[in-house]
C-alpha cells in the first residue's frame, strides 16, 4: 500500500494525483538514460501544496 | 515580458493576482532547470490553479527566456490549467509561439485549454497606459478566461480529492 505523504505546511493527508517522468538535470545538458526517474505528485486538499517523491521501486 | 497573471487559491471566487514580470526574476543562467528555482517564483506557482501566459513570438518560436523560467519548477505545474496569450508586432498575433509551447505545456504537466488570445499588430492595441483600444478582443478575452476558470477549478478538485489508484 502506498505511504501517504503528509503536508508539511498544514499536517493534513495529501492526495496522490500524478505519476510524471522526470528526467534529471543535475548536469547542463547531460541527460542519459540511467537519469530518468518516476516521480509521485501529491496535493493538499486542505491548503493546496504540492509535493512529490520518487516512486518506489524506481 | 510577462508570465501573465496567476489565480490565488482561495474558497470560492477565483482571485486574480497582478501580473509577474518574468525578466524582473533573480535567475541565473549558468545552470538550469529545477536546479536554479527561485523560492518566491515557485510559491507562486505553487500557490497557482491555472496560469495564462502572455507570450512574445520570437523568431517564429516563443522565448528563449520564457523557457528558462517555466523549467525552473515542474511538481509546482501538475495538473494544473494553462491558457497562452500570443503578442505580435505583425499580423499572426504569436500563433506560432503559441502552438510551439503547447508541447512544452504537456510535458510540464499543464492543461492547455482550447482557446487562445491573439493581439496581432500589437501597437495598435493598446495604448501607452496599457489600456485596451481594440474592443473586438473584449469577447475573446471573455471566452478564454470563462475556459480557464472552469479547468483550473475542476483541475484543483481533482488534484485534492480524485487519486491515481
Amino acid at each position: 500500500m502506498r505511504e501517504k505523504i503528509i503536508c508539511p505546511a498544514c499536517g493534513a493527508e495529501m492526495n496522490f494525483h500524478a505519476e510524471k517522468l522526470i528526467y534529471s538535470q543535475t548536469d547542463l545538458g547531460a541527460r542519459t538514460a540511467m537519469d530518468v526517474h518516476l516521480e509521485e505528485i501529491h496535493t493538499c486538499p486542505r491548503c493546496g501544496r504540492a509535493e512529490s517523491r520518487a516512486c518506489e521501486g524506481t | 515580458m510577462r508570465l501573465g497573471w496567476f489565480i490565488q487559491k482561495s474558497r470560492g471566487v477565483p482571485e486574480w493576482k497582478p501580473t509577474i514580470d518574468i525578466a524582473s526574476l533573480p535567475l541565473p543562467v549558468d545552470d538550469a532547470g529545477e536546479a536554479i528555482k527561485d523560492g518566491g517564483f515557485s510559491a507562486k506557482m505553487n500557490r497557482a490553479d491555472a496560469l495564462a501566459i502572455v507570450s512574445p513570438e520570437y523568431n517564429h518560436g516563443y522565448s528563449g527566456l520564457l523557457k528558462h523560467v517555466l523549467d525552473s519548477c515542474l511538481k509546482e505545474y501538475i495538473h494544473k490549467a494553462v491558457g497562452i496569450i500570443g503578442v505580435s508586432a505583425g499580423p499572426f498575433g504569436g500563433t506560432r509561439a503559441i502552438q510551439d509551447l503547447l508541447p512544452v505545456m504537456r510535458e510540464l504537466g499543464l492543461v492547455n485549454i482550447f482557446w487562445d488570445v491573439n493581439f496581432s499588430n500589437v501597437q495598435g492595441v493598446f495604448d501607452s497606459e496599457g489600456n485596451l483600444l481594440d474592443k473586438a478582443c473584449v469577447t475573446r478575452i471573455d471566452k478564454f478566461l470563462k475556459e480557464l476558470i472552469w479547468m483550473a477549478k475542476t483541475l484543483r478538485y481533482g488534484r485534492e480529492n480524485v487519486p491515481l489508484e
